[in-house]
């Protein structure tokens, strides 16, 4: 998918990462869509792992030698405690589809690093799964999610209202729920 | 075989997307606004200026000359 970037480097943000979004991006080729908006995306290497574990690996090698994605290699203790305390608030959500809170700490992690790396500059971060954003609600961290981006591109005249339909519906198709309801509202209400 | 994690978890209802373009929107005008702000601090006519003016103690900070200098112009504009 080829896009007409309008925002030159230095307006673009920066961003962490869970891997539900950027599994999105992969599922309908939407890549192009994050490197309009973001200058880098930080991951974690336990998402790398959770990525690589779903079948994502080549995909994420490929952001990471393109230069979107960095990762950040290790967390301190200090980081690492606390994304353990996050991920048992996720598991604990009643919308968790996990009670497990070991499978969610690649999102505690960001979570946890987006509260601690102040150099790093993250504007915002990027995660769909609902249990995890309930709780970077309550730590007050901006966030959005897949769809949001592409009814920001759709807003900015970068996708049609057609192609957010079909990015979308691809997602739907390869796996995510994403539901019709929040497909057609998103496309007809930012898609031109 | 590709697929999703933690399948089973509840995902964005529309009201979650419309806060999200509101946020991802949000950050990016704040982002542009930072960048116009700096193009326009960087200046050297501009440091220079500012630096007079905080240096002779009609202003504290950048911030107050900033306030001052544009309320000065509105009210001479007016």
């Amino acid at each position: 998918m080829k896009i007409n970037s309008r925002y030159s480097s230095s307006n673009k943000i920066v961003a962490i990462s869970n891997t539900g979004p950027l599994i999105s991006a992969f599922q309908c080729s939407g890549t192009e869509i994050l490197k309009h908006y973001f200058s880098v995306i930080y991951i974690t290497v336990s998402e790398i792992v959770e990525l690589s574990k779903h079948g994502w690996a080549k995909e994420i090698d490929e952001m990471i030698n393109g230069g979107l994605v960095k990762v950040i290699e290790q967390l301190t203790e200090q980081e690492k405690r606390e994304a353990e305390q996050i991920a048992k608030s996720i598991a604990s959500e009643s919308t968790s589809g996990d009670p497990d809170w070991h499978n969610h700490l690649p999102e505690a992690e960001a979570i946890s690093l987006m509260q601690h790396r102040r150099h790093l500059m993250i504007d915002i971060m990027l995660i769909d799964e609902k249990a995890a954003r309930k709780v970077a609600q309550k730590l007050k961290l901006e966030f959005t999610g897949f769809p949001g981006i592409t009814g920001r591109a759709g807003m900015d005249g970068l996708i049609s209202q057609d192609m957010i339909r079909q990015m979308l519906r691809l997602c739907q198709k390869k796996g995510t729920h994403y539901s019709d309801e929040l497909i057609e509202t998103i496309a007809q209400t930012y898609g031109r | 075989m590709k697929t999703v994690p933690e399948s089973n978890a509840e995902l964005l209802s529309v009201e979650d997307t419309h806060k999200d373009i509101a946020s991802l929107t949000a950050v990016l005008e704040r982002r542009q606004a930072e960048q116009k702000a700096y193009d326009i601090l960087k200046r050297p006519s501009i440091r220079k200026a500012l630096d007079e003016i905080i240096s002779s103690g009609a202003c504290k900070d950048e911030e107050e000359a900033i306030e001052k200098a544009l309320r000065i112009l509105l009210t001479a504009i007016r």
